[in-house]
């Protein structure tokens, strides 16, 4: 009888009305993949509609709670070989740098979080976000379902770090993927982000490879496409080494 | 012409209430009139200059640049917690492209072997550390002496701004920003504080000027006709002209700036002369003995013609500004040869209907009758005929001596010294002069391959020279930002070997901060940047040969590396503003002589009389010029419109000719008909010079010194037309005009 009212709870809860909170916690419950390796183009646009196209190759892993990313560059021609290498052990994080014009590694230091990914209308915390929205970070509130999706808005609690005050995130109801993020900060709409193109790789991964984000300030606009996605490949150590970056 | 006066005459009540109604309509546009004294309101849209200035705009988002100077002790926690707040609060401000100041600096360099890219200034900053950051500071050629000023007494805001915005509002929005977070005092220089400025003076100076203009009129007519009526009647006729005109503007869409704000007083010392003349004729006729309507209408006749000629002369004086290329002075010219007209209609309509409806002044008095004015008009007639050929003579060497002195005048302006010495604006800007080294900034725009190692040294090599002269406070570029990218990845400063090491120092700049921060410098695909070289506020002429030096240095430098090297920004703009303004001065006044010869030769049915007509004219723009070439007053943007207005206020003269051909043609001999016209016209033109000169008089309260020097040489101006009508004129008129065939006074 127990197990009778357990299928009955779980089946229901799609048509049940979630919480802000428990359609994000949905979200954070999707899986992730532990290695993820792939192509990315980067389209910078500026307000005039000029484009600059940046290439890049991705490797990252997860294992406990060390992550580790290495970016290389692929093009433009005069860029190509340009490699960070990110490895982040809780909340420390040391980044690596390597110019080939230099030769040279070399460590970087100062925080980046905030600041911008690879000089793209996305920040770090917005790309990283993507994967892991800590649904414990924030103060959410179910404003309204729209059709197959739920928007939800969520504030950061008091004490985290965030960039912006508030954030409305559209939900869309089957895979609980995130499509559409609003935003907000100093009481106006700041940036949108919209995850047009999502794909299923491995028969789980729901994994967006098209993503745009707009500065409504500066009218500037980043579109990132992800490509040859190869997931829970292995990958080894040794990618993430100033040899690899070098190479 | 007459014929509707006569309507006016008969059937008032329609005429005033026509006149009622078109002034409801349009003056209803005077709520829609706006004020603006932005660069765009002085430079014409298709101007070479403007379009770089605009495309730089596009590409880099802002091509002008403000500096706030914040005073107060910066090198503390709390003055650089402040200086991030104020940046923080200015960075919202609507029309603020960009904000730069110690605050969002970043910080990049070397420390043990470790490459730090980070926020120059910690999320708390503790008085241990402040050392550290000034050292870091005072090293940078990007931020010492910009950013802060050596002593540390004074922070630097460097805004970009969209200056298609409301610059009052905006300035005020700065400073409410400002204020809300720095306790010390705030100087705002640039655009928005000097425009801003500028809007404010003249909201507050329009209405002192027009009531000042108002009153000085309404004493010199109360002098001339001694009745309240005599007052009321030319004022009333000009406040008609004034809100039809002004109301048109605003239906138009136009605003007023600093050069558009002296219209009403423009319209309102022309505008009244009409009317004057009429209502002289009609107490002149009511003293004669004639009946009410037939004083009316022997007015309109016999003034008629006079105040036509005279105001479609100053109607074509005033429009011939409409050829300008400077869209204010071109608005300008249109509402005011609008104003003109339609104080000439209201004079010959509004005035005899008006008129028809009030009872006769129970005091008559003849404001033609002689009195001192005209004895002393009529003694001067033997005077002039006497001494006719050495009175002509005497204009040649007048003629002669001020055209030679007026090839001394210089174009020139200081747009500081239009400021009084306290004011807010001129205050900041020569306190960011003294402590930042510069406030006005010169943008150049370099095209090419940017990421070439040449180019970048050639650039830097540019800033180099022209930080060594003495005008130029600092120049940063693109090369200084990865000189310093070098310094930190290398050790040294210079530049990266290859194109390579260029785009990947840029990569590098680029990932470390916004997507944005670069695009201030260079393009995101490095096919142009932007140097800003930030100069001392400096009088046109300086400016120019800065300019000149600058360009010349940029040819030897940076040409040979790049496929082109422009100058613009405002700066620029405001030198090619005053090129324009000489230039036109000469096209305006040529067009607006030709037509007044012209309106005069066609409705005197007379080229001779119409060549003749134009004399005290010529003379006294030749006056005007000797003069300026001789005080030193420079043409810029206000004193441009005097001769062009000298021709609309000055045509008065015409009235002695009117009179002067009548005479010849009613069979008096030359000599008498001098003598009657100097007698009859002398003691109108008289007054309307007084009131003409007195009117403009109200334009020496101006807060701005331009308009204060425009008032004073329209006084001039006023005076000498008067004086050349009334002695050269007749002895040309004796000399050149002797005969005039019968049928051609059968005018309008």
């Amino acid at each position: 009888m127990r197990r009778f009212w357990a299928w009955v709870l779980l089946l229901s809860t799609p048509v049940l009305a979630l919480s802000g909170d428990e359609v994000l916690k949905r979200v954070e419950a999707r899986p992730t993949p532990k290695t993820l390796h792939g192509k990315m183009a980067m389209e910078l646009i500026n307000k005039q509609g000029k484009r600059l196209t940046r290439e890049l190759e991705i490797w990252t892993k997860r294992e406990g709670d060390v992550e580790k990313m290495l970016i290389k560059f692929l093009a433009p021609p005069d860029v190509r070989g340009t490699a960070f290498l990110v490895i982040q052990k809780g909340d420390r994080e040391e980044m690596k740098l390597y110019l080939p014009a230099l030769k040279k590694v070399r460590r970087v230091a100062g925080g980046q979080r905030r600041g911008s990914f690879m000089g793209s209308d996305f920040s770090y915390d917005d790309i990283s976000r993507l994967g892991n929205l800590r649904s414990a970070d924030y103060q959410s509130k179910l404003l309204r379902e729209e059709g197959t999706f739920y928007v939800v808005e969520a504030t950061p609690k008091p004490g985290v770090a965030s960039a912006y005050e508030r954030l409305v995130i559209w939900v869309e109801k089957p895979h609980f993927d995130v499509v559409k993020i609003e935003f907000y900060r100093k009481g106006a709409l700041y940036k949108v982000m919209t995850l047009d193109e999502i794909q299923t790789y491995a028969g789980k991964y729901r994994i967006p490879t098209r993503l745009v984000m707009e500065n409504k300030k500066t009218r500037h606009k980043t579109v990132l496409l992800q490509r040859e996605l190869e997931l829970d490949q292995p990958i080894p150590d040794s990618v993430f080494t100033e040899r690899f970056m070098k190479r | 012409m007459e014929t509707l006066s006569r309507f006016a005459t008969r059937r008032p009540w329609p005429v005033i209430l026509l006149f009622v109604a078109l002034t409801l309509v349009l003056g209803s546009g005077l709520g829609r009139l706006t004020f603006d004294n932005s660069p765009e309101s002085l430079v014409p849209p298709e101007l070479p200059a403007y379009r770089l200035f605009d495309e730089v705009r596009e590409t880099f988002g802002a091509a002008d640049v403000a500096i706030a100077a914040l005073e107060g002790e910066v090198w503390s926690p709390e003055g650089l917690a402040s200086l991030r707040a104020a940046t923080e609060a200015v960075a919202e401000v609507e029309g603020v492209l960009g904000v730069t100041s110690l605050a969002n600096a970043q910080r990049m360099e070397e420390v043990d072997g470790d490459l730090v890219i980070e926020d120059l200034l910690p999320e708390r900053i503790a008085p241990s550390e402040i050392p550290q950051i000034r050292a870091y500071v005072d090293g940078h050629p990007l931020y010492a002496h910009r950013l802060v000023s050596p002593d540390g007494r004074y922070a630097a805001v460097i805004l970009e701004l969209d200056t298609s915005q409301d610059m009052r509002r905006l300035n005020q929005a700065l400073y409410q920003a400002f204020k809300a977070h720095w306790q010390g005092p705030v100087y705002l220089s640039g655009t928005p504080a000097l425009s801003g400025y500028i809007l404010e003076t003249i909201q507050r100076d329009l209405p002192i000027q027009m009531t000042l203009a108002a009153l000085i009129l309404g004493l010199i007519l109360y002098l001339n006709f001694r009745s309240t009526r005599g007052v009321l009647l030319p004022l009333l006729t000009v406040a008609v002209a004034l809100l039809w005109s002004l109301g048109l503007g605003g239906w138009l869409g136009f605003k007023l700036g600093m050069i558009s704000s002296i219209l009403p007083v423009v319209v309102l010392a022309v505008g009244s002369s009409f009317t004057l003349h009429v209502l002289n004729r009609f107490y002149h006729e009511l003293a004669a003995g004639k009946g009410r309507a037939e004083a009316i209408l022997l007015a309109v006749r016999e003034t008629g013609l006079g105040v036509l000629v005279s105001a479609l002369a100053a109607g074509a004086g005033l429009a011939a500004l409409y050829s300008s290329s400077i869209p204010q002075i071109k608005f300008f010219g249109l509402l005011a040869a609008f104003g003109v007209l339609v104080a000439f209609l209201a004079a010959s309509f509004l005035t005899p209907a008006v008129l028809s409806l009030l009872k006769n002044p129970r005091r008559l008095p003849d404001p033609e009758r002689p009195d001192r004015v005209s004895r002393a008009m009529q003694k001067l007639a033997p005077v002039v005929a006497g001494n006719r050929h050495r009175a002509l003579g005497l204009a040649a060497v007048f003629l002669l001596v001020m055209l030679l002195l007026a090839t001394r005048v210089q174009v020139e302006t200081s747009f500081l010294a239009y400021f009084p010495k306290d004011a807010p604006p001129r205050v900041a800007t020569e306190l960011v002069d003294r402590v930042f080294g510069g406030s006005d900034t010169l943008t150049v725009v370099v095209e090419g391959n940017l990421k070439d190692p040449a180019l970048l040294q050639a650039i830097y090599r540019f800033e180099q020279e022209a930080k060594a002269l003495p005008e130029v406070g600092s120049a940063i570029s693109i090369a200084d930002v990865i000189r310093e990218i070098h310094r930190a990845l290398t050790g040294s400063y210079g530049f990266p070997s290859s194109e390579e090491g260029v785009a990947q120092e840029l990569l590098l700049y680029q990932l470390s901060g916004d997507p944005e921060a670069l695009t201030r410098f260079i393009t995101e695909d490095a096919s142009a940047a932007l140097i800003t070289v930030q100069v001392r506020s400096l009088p046109t002429g300086q400016m120019k040969s800065l300019t000149e030096d600058l360009k010349e240095l940029a040819k030897r430098t940076i040409a040979p590396f790049a496929d082109a090297v422009e100058f613009t920004g405002t700066t620029v703009l405001m030198l090619e503003v005053m090129r324009l303004i000489l230039h036109d001065q000469y096209v305006s006044l040529a067009l607006a002589l030709v037509l007044v010869a012209f309106f005069n030769a066609l409705l005197l049915r007379s080229i001779r009389v119409g060549a003749v007509s134009v004399l005290p004219l010529g003379l006294t723009i030749a006056g005007q010029f000797g003069l300026m070439g001789m005080l030193g007053i420079p043409l810029d943007t206000a004193t441009a419109l005097i001769a062009a207005i000298a021709i609309g206020v000055g045509d008065y003269s015409v009235h002695v000719i009117v009179r002067y051909l009548e005479e010849l043609k009613n069979g008096e001999d030359p000599g008498g008909a001098v003598r009657t016209s100097l007698y009859v016209s002398g003691r109108a033109v008289f007054f309307t010079a007084l009131a003409i000169g007195g009117g403009f008089m109200a334009l020496l309260f101006s807060g701005f010194a331009p308009i204060q020097t425009f008032a004073k040489l329209m006084g001039f101006t006023v005076g000498a037309t008067a004086l050349f009508a009334l002695t050269v004129l007749p002895a040309a008129l004796l000399v050149w005009v002797r005969r005039y065939r019968k049928e051609a006074g059968n005018h309008a």
